[in-house]
């Protein structure tokens, strides 16, 4: 037998050896089913930030207000100082 | 514009952004090819109880996703190996209380795998390549990926995974050759 020919028929019955029963319907709706409950929260955790930001645009401050002022940050010494 | 005039890359991309209903529609494009990915190497069974778990971590997972890649198999792939892999974990573990231990998986998998006679002449050789060589040749023959798309499910560069697969194709076409020829490895 030729390399090249045993090599294709190596590869046809390794196809033959993977080949597997479909799964039924049912087993991948229960997957995806699983799904849902991360989709749903993240879906309303967008809804809610969404409707917080319809509502209130007034509150929003402007940039330059955002941060109130800052105290000048103290330096700790160290007890050698 | 429908959904399935979408690639996964933008689908994922939706989902990530504004609509994470979206990722739904990627998970039932490749349901089938994922679940057969799973049963090929851990069994019907198995597939049918890891599957919600690859959906779970590549909703939570997605936002890292590769924008360049549009086919998302490859990505999904790799999480689905994660997933077998600590189910085997596990399964070592509860192989280790019983004083029974698994070494390789992949005994247990070609065992259990429903295969014609014919393909039993390739299972040596299949059990005798090093696990890095299998499992490139695997997902190209098997989940009918490019060298580039295995690579990139095994994290490894393209030209690693291109060797690897040549290697592991010689190593077969030799067994399969010296089991139909038996006299010349005399």
């Amino acid at each position: 037998m030729t390399s090249d020919r045993a090599e294709q028929q190596a590869l046809e019955l390794l196809v033959a050896l993977g080949r597997v029963a479909p799964p039924s319907a049912a087993v991948l709706a229960a997957a995806r089913e699983s799904l849902w409950l991360p989709v749903d929260a993240e879906r309303l955790a967008a809804d809610l930030t969404e409707d917080a930001m319809r509502t209130r645009p007034s509150e929003t401050p402007p940039a330059h207000r955002r941060r109130p002022a800052q105290p000048p940050r103290r330096r700790h010494r160290g007890a050698a100082d | 514009m429908t959904a399935d005039a979408h690639t996964d890359a933008d689908l994922i991309e939706r989902s990530v952004r504004s609509h994470p209903d979206a990722f739904v529609v990627v998970v039932q494009r490749h349901e089938v090819a994922v679940h057969g990915y799973l049963a090929r190497r851990a069994g019907s069974q198995a597939a049918d109880d890891l599957l919600a778990e690859v959906w779970a971590r590549a909703f939570a997972g997605r936002a890292g996703y590769a924008r360049g890649q549009a086919d998302a198999r490859p990505w999904l792939y790799g999480i689905a190996r994660h997933v077998l892999a600590a189910h085997w974990r596990a399964r070592s573990r509860e192989a280790r209380a019983t004083a029974c231990q698994p070494d390789d998986p992949w005994d247990e998998v070609i065992d259990r795998l429903d295969c014609a006679a014919g393909a039993r002449a390739v299972l040596p050789a299949l059990r005798a390549l090093p696990l890095a060589e299998r499992e490139v040749l695997l997902l190209v023959v098997w989940e009918e990926l490019t060298p580039a798309q295995a690579a990139a499910v095994l994290g490894v560069p393209p030209g690693t995974a291109r060797s690897r697969l040549h290697r592991a194709r010689a190593a077969l076409r030799l067994a399969l050759d010296s089991a139909q020829t038996p006299e010349a490895g005399r």
